[in-house]
């Protein structure tokens, strides 16, 4: 975990805009009507930033939507309904990012059932998730010497 | 075997709940409690009788790697490029002295965890130390010095690497079952 904040604060990228990001943009979080989302659930992780963030959270392998629609593909859809080109680098960034930031909502969840804040049993083992986010951070990660 | 496991006694306990008391409880907050107990049972009985075998691999596979890192330092502290680093080559050579020193023969799966939380307390200390930053008041001597040289550092960060690939894949192999794995 260490080793994974360390390279996220190295390799920060420069967000090209800033505008509101939702924090936990995915299935679940939004009611649609025919084609069209017409509300947004879930507000508590807002916070200004790269809209980057929102789609490499959207598309982390435990819920994104890959299997309907590719991550390059909705890149594309993306960029031709926004007008805004999303880097890979940055993408890449965010998708490593949302790999510890789950695994820093899986902790938290561990540690309230530790510290008895919560008795819900479904976050007791919440801790033994983070180490296939890990991984999978540890896989997406570039090989050394090529923007390590 | 004369006696179950402690693994094969929760996977037991495990499947009795699963099978004789959770039907018997009606939908709602209290059965779901129940569900993910028995969840929790049923993965700490798979993963109990590997813990002792895991951690003395893992803690194994640590020491080797810190050596290793040691061995540079010296050789950094040898040429005069490691300036700043002294504090962190003493804590590693007296924690690699204390190897196989737990005063037992079989130490138990708690002596081996708390070496793993030790010797993982080093690898922290090792990335502190290589990304720390350069002093820039310090004018008695360049900046490459301030700093372990690039290549002993870019060595070090890549066994580090390496090392965690290895301890996630050793954790994964114990702790998640074949299916649930890419």
């Amino acid at each position: 975990m260490v080793a994974a904040f360390i390279w996220l604060k190295e390799h920060r990228p420069i967000a090209r805009r800033i505008s509101i990001v939702h924090g936990d943009f995915r299935f679940g979080n939004f009611l649609y009507e025919g084609d069209r989302i017409n509300a947004m659930l879930d507000w508590e992780m807002v916070h200004l930033g790269d809209p980057v963030e929102d789609i490499a959270w959207a598309y982390r392998s435990l819920w994104g939507p890959q299997a309907f629609l590719s991550l390059d593909e909705f890149v594309t859809r993306y960029t031709e309904l926004s007008g805004t080109p999303v880097d890979s680098e940055t993408l890449r960034f965010y998708r490593l990012l949302g790999e510890v930031k789950h695994s820093i909502i899986s902790l938290t969840g561990a540690r309230s059932f530790m510290d008895r804040r919560t008795r819900n049993l479904f976050l007791a083992d919440r801790a033994s998730t983070i180490t296939s986010y890990l991984k999978q951070f540890m896989d997406w990660l570039p090989e050394q010497g090529t923007g390590d | 075997m004369t006696k179950p496991s402690i693994g094969d006694l929760l996977n037991g306990v495990a499947a009795s709940l699963r099978e004789s008391v959770l039907p018997e409880i009606p939908t709602g907050p209290t059965r779901r409690q129940i569900q993910a107990a028995i969840s929790i049972i049923r993965r700490v009985s798979l993963v109990w009788d590997k813990t002792g075998p895991y951690l003395y691999a893992d803690n194994k596979d640590i020491e080797e790697i810190l050596l290793q890192v040691s061995a540079i330092l010296d050789r950094a502290e040898a040429n005069g490029s490691g300036a700043g680093l002294e504090p962190l080559r003493q804590r590693l050579h007296a924690a690699l002295d204390q190897r196989g020193a737990t005063g037992v023969e079989y130490p138990s799966p708690a002596v081996l965890g708390a070496r793993n939380v030790e010797l993982q307390g080093l690898l922290v200390d090792v990335q502190g130390a290589l990304h720390a930053p350069t002093n820039p008041e310090a004018t008695d001597r360049p900046e490459s010095a301030e700093r372990l040289l690039s290549a002993e550092r870019i060595e070090i960060l890549a066994m580090l690497r390496a090392l965690f690939r290895r301890m996630l894949e050793r954790e994964l192999q114990v702790t998640a079952p074949p299916t649930a794995r890419k």
